[in-house]
């Protein structure tokens, strides 16, 4: 079992050098068994939460329980959890078998048969059965993550902490580890926390992404809600890439239409997304489209086109990255290989109504997802996910 | 995050009612671990400073509880030829010693550091002096420029000139004092910068020789700057210790002879030891902090620059 | 480095000769005295390196019988020995929380350690050599080995701190903390035997200061029986009776030689440790 609560929990750094406030007010709730991911710039209190939850770190405000069970005032290892860390901490002086036997050794009952069985078996779990006798120096990166991860899973905890458990290592091994971490929680099931700084890592393995910014939630939900429904600007900036495209617009709500910065770039939109735009009160909005979402617009009907000067033509294989310059910003259109302009000359592109975002330019919220109308404000979405938990 | 002042922050989540105790039960361990340590420092570093300012006012003798004196001590310490002499001496000597342990230690790193078989041993050698005992740095100096016996005036016997009295003649007893100093403490300053020395990417003179640096620039352009921070410290740290530098000078020459080579070091030792008054040894010694402390002023300037290094 | 001559290296071995020549004349004249018989010793038309039958041990055995040299290193070993076993006990968890741990006020008290490693020791004494009047512990030995255990432990936690920083792994407690320890246990049972070799060092370094420290023992003592090798030293080398210099300078050679071994064993910890001074 491991459900977590965060009620109003806030972390607040008082010291010589300031008050910082790291985390505000957090409510979430993860169920038992869930992989839940908090991701978000460095600095946006992510970690603090996990070390707050790890017992790490003391809790200014407010309550964190496990099983219902008000865990903030225990020490850490009376709170049956284990935790993988980016440097993975292993026991310099300690035999890799060493490292993951200890933590059952000093907090459970087991006899050592029962001990050296477990850390076996996980350890061919995590195909690291032939480096039991070794010291963590004499292994690589991967092999240490291996270790580090397998010293956590060995406890069988009620709840996996993981902090940017993967920054150490290649791309490559990068990817690799993600989907062995995948594979290990669909077998054991173990409610697991991971924190990343990494959008791509966060949405290939949360059930439910938690990004957060500035010390404050701002959206939590399946990966594929957050991306194709963001809360608000950041979000939309933050996840996805290469990020989605912004452009300044005004609603010129005479003529159904979004005007850009410029006089090139105009976008008429259907009377639907009108009434919803109209309804929020808002003239000034971002438009925002993912590269995606853009196609060439040699059909489209006019008035929902927008050109470009090709800037940069990046060739990845499967796609091609164009970088235009439109509307005098950057604007970027995710291609399918087949189209491969030279650069400077120009392209005109469009995209459906069904795929723009607008947000509020004042608030940042989100106002409209394609024709329907955003969920709210953020601050209500993470709440109505607590209640329905 | 909505945009608030510190205070208002802590109003909002009750921190400014938490009280001495709460930190105190917060950081125990902390607290705990330097409590041993903070109790001897007290009771052995920070009251007898504290005494000792006081002892100043007061005309205390070993063994006797001193009267007060008001500013006599200071009146009499100014006033004192031997004294104003003494402080004089003692930053030629300092800033003498200082630059010179400079300049043969920043020279013996940097010939070192080229050096890729023995270094450790050549290592060894070079900054030995500085392990030996300052005590016995004075009696090998002693014996090495012995007028009868030593290894200085026999070579100049050898070469048939005559020798000066290296401890005794006119200025030479000052120059045998800093060049003595100089051979012991020398290897402080080659340790330093051999360590900075040592951490210097070796990329980055790889990258000034692409740019076509010959080899004096890349050691302007690259080196120089990496040794900035070591030699503030280490002239900082050796301005101090040399200050207070007592055993070496003091088995050499003791000041003499008669009082021409006195330093403040050997005249606070006398004043306090020999003539038994505690308060005036300790005013003589507040000219020894005031220097000492303007250089650590200086050196915790310098490492507060690199926090994440040391604090 | 890059792109050697022949000239360069030339010069480079000729500058390190000349400064080794410089670091270990001095010595060997010492050493040469403490080899020689008492007559050579002192002999003007000896030559420098004398023929080997006038070589001779046998200063060295006399040091022992001619003066109370036995007493004189058996107290320099108990003083050093007692002063680096008590500074590295204040030592030890000082630097832990200088260096790990966050509280209100480390910062402060930090640089206050700092500032006692760069007091004036000699002023020092006076106010010090009160309070052990007052404690009637003056002329004893462990008067000095109290004096020299504070005078070796700023440097000790300078040294000890500068490891822990940057010898244990990061979130190494932490580990140990979530493992089931609680913040004690983490730092006795896995972060200390992390640092044995650390240890090891400033122990060694604490022990060569003391080792070479005169001037406590020389305020502190005035007893021949509490003196240590420096002190006795100083005093038979002022005293008036018929001098021996080849005994005088074997007694100083066994003075100097063990801290010299001592640093060429630790060199690799001193180097980073010494940043706060001797």
């Amino acid at each position: 079992m491991g459900a977590i609560d965060f009620d109003s929990v806030t972390k607040v750094y008082d010291d010589s050098s300031g008050t910082v406030v790291a985390v505000e007010e957090l409510d979430l709730s993860v169920e038992d068994g869930e992989f839940l991911v908090f991701v978000g710039p460095s600095g946006c209190g992510k970690s603090t939460t996990l070390r707050m939850l790890a017992g790490l770190e003391t809790v200014t405000d407010g309550t964190i329980r496990i099983d219902g069970e008000a865990i903030t005032d225990k020490a850490p290892k009376d709170r049956d959890i284990a935790m993988v860390f980016q440097s993975y901490a292993l026991y310099p002086h300690k035999t890799v078998r060493d490292n993951m036997a200890y933590g059952l050794k000093l907090s459970t009952d087991l006899t050592d048969e029962e001990i050296d069985r477990r850390v076996t078996e996980t350890a061919e779990m995590m195909g690291i059965g032939d480096l039991l006798d070794k010291k963590p120096g004499s292994l690589s990166g991967g092999q240490q993550q291996r270790v580090a991860t397998g010293r956590a899973i060995v406890r069988e905890p009620a709840v996996f902490l993981f902090d940017e458990p993967l920054s150490n290592l290649d791309a490559k091994l990068r990817k690799h580890m993600r989907t062995e971490l995948a594979q290990i929680h669909n077998e054991l099931r173990i409610t697991t926390i991971y924190v990343t700084h990494d959008q791509e890592e966060a949405m290939t393995l949360a059930d439910r992404i938690a990004v957060l910014n500035g010390g404050e939630l701002q959206q939590v939900g399946p990966p594929k809600q957050v991306y194709a429904r963001p809360a608000n600007h950041f979000v939309a900036d933050f996840i996805g890439s290469p990020s989605m495209n912004f452009v300044d617009v005004t609603l010129d709500g005479q003529h159904l239409r979004l005007d850009g910065p410029d006089d090139d770039w105009s976008y008429e939109v259907s009377d639907g997304l009108a009434e919803i735009v109209a309804d929020a009160g808002v003239t000034e909005y971002i438009i925002g489209v993912r590269p995606e979402d853009v196609r060439l617009g040699d059909d489209a009907p006019a008035g929902k086109t927008v050109e470009g000067t090709v800037e940069v033509v990046e060739v990845v294989g499967s796609d091609n990255f164009i970088y235009l310059e439109s509307g005098g910003q950057e604007f970027r259109y995710r291609a399918p290989t087949e189209v491969e302009p030279a650069v400077g000359e120009t392209l005109t592109v469009t995209f459906d109504e069904d795929h723009i975002h607008l947000f509020d330019r004042d608030s940042g919220e989100a106002v409209a997802h394609g024709t329907s109308e955003a969920d709210g404000s953020s601050r209500a979405v993470s709440r109505s996910v607590t209640a329905e938990d | 995050m909505s945009y608030q002042s510190d205070e208002q922050i802590r109003e909002r989540y009750g921190l400014e009612e938490r009280t001495i105790t709460d930190r105190l039960r917060e950081n125990w361990v902390g607290y705990l671990f330097i409590f041993p340590t903070f109790l001897m420092f007290s009771l052995l570093f920070y009251y007898p400073i504290v005494r000792g300012v006081y002892l100043t006012f007061t005309d205390t003798k070993l063994g006797l509880s001193g009267q007060f004196i008001g500013l006599d001590n200071y009146y009499w310490l100014l006033t004192n030829d031997l004294f104003l002499f003494a402080f004089g001496w003692t930053l030629v000597f300092v800033f003498g010693v200082t630059g010179l342990q400079l300049v043969l230690g920043g020279l013996a790193a940097l010939l070192l550091s080229e050096l890729s078989n023995y270094r450790r041993w050549i290592s060894a050698v070079v900054m030995s002096p500085y392990f030996s005992a300052p005590l016995a740095g004075g009696v090998i100096w002693l014996w090495f420029l012995d007028s009868s016996f030593g290894f200085l005036p026999r070579v100049f016997a050898d070469l048939g000139l005559v020798a000066p009295g290296f401890l005794s003649e006119g200025l030479w007893p000052y120059v045998s004092l800093i060049v003595a100093q100089t051979w012991h403490d020398y290897g402080y300053a080659a340790i330093i910068y051999a360590a900075a020395l040592i951490n210097i990417p070796s990329d980055q003179y790889e990258a000034a020789a692409l740019a076509g640096a010959g080899r004096l620039r890349r050691f302007r352009d690259v080196t120089l700057p990496h040794l900035i921070t070591p030699t503030i410290i280490i002239l900082a740290l050796r301005t101090a210790y040399n200050v207070a530098e007592f055993a070496q000078p003091f088995e050499l020459t003791g000041g003499g002879p008669g009082t021409r080579t006195m330093l403040l070091s050997i005249l606070t030792y006398r004043v306090a030891y020999v003539n038994n008054s505690f308060g005036r040894g300790y005013t003589v010694g507040m000219a020894m902090i005031v220097i000492s402390m303007t250089a650590a002023v200086f050196y915790v300037t310098v490492i507060k620059g690199e926090e994440e290094l040391y604090v | 480095m890059l792109n050697d001559t022949r000239r360069t290296r030339t010069l480079l071995y000729l500058g390190l000769g000349a400064i080794a020549l410089w670091a270990l004349l001095p010595y060997l004249w010492v050493l040469r005295t403490s080899f020689l018989d008492s007559f050579t010793a002192i002999d003007p038309n000896a030559p420098y390196l004398p023929s080997l039958d006038n070589f001779t041990l046998k200063s060295y055995g006399q040091v022992w019988s001619r003066f109370d040299f036995v007493t004189f290193f058996t107290n320099s070993i108990i003083v050093s020995l007692g002063a680096t076993v008590i500074s590295l006990a204040f030592a030890i968890p000082s630097a832990y929380a200088f260096a790990r741990l966050d509280f209100p006020g480390r910062k402060l008290l930090f640089y206050t350690a700092v500032f006692t490693i760069m007091f004036p020791w000699i002023v020092l004494t006076i106010p010090v050599y009160e309070v052990f009047t007052w404690l009637n512990m003056i002329n004893t030995l462990e008067a000095v080995i109290i004096a020299l255990s504070i005078f070796t432990l700023p440097q000790a936690i300078w040294l000890l701190q500068g490891f822990f920083r940057q010898g244990i792994p990061e979130n190494i407690e932490e580990a140990a903390l979530l493992d089931g320890h609680s913040e004690l246990t983490a730092f006795l049972r896995v972060v200390l035997p992390l640092s044995l070799p650390a240890v090891a060092a400033a122990g060694l370094f604490s022990f060569i200061i003391a080792w070479n420290n005169f001037l406590w023992v020389f305020i502190l003592t005035t007893d021949k029986s509490q003196r240590t090798a420096t002190v006795a030293i100083h005093y038979i080398l002022g005293s008036d009776v018929m001098r021996q210099w080849n005994v005088l300078m074997a007694s100083a050679v066994l003075l100097i030689v063990p801290p010299v071994i001592f640093y060429t064993l630790a060199q690799r910890y001193v180097g980073e440790g010494i940043g706060g001074g001797y």
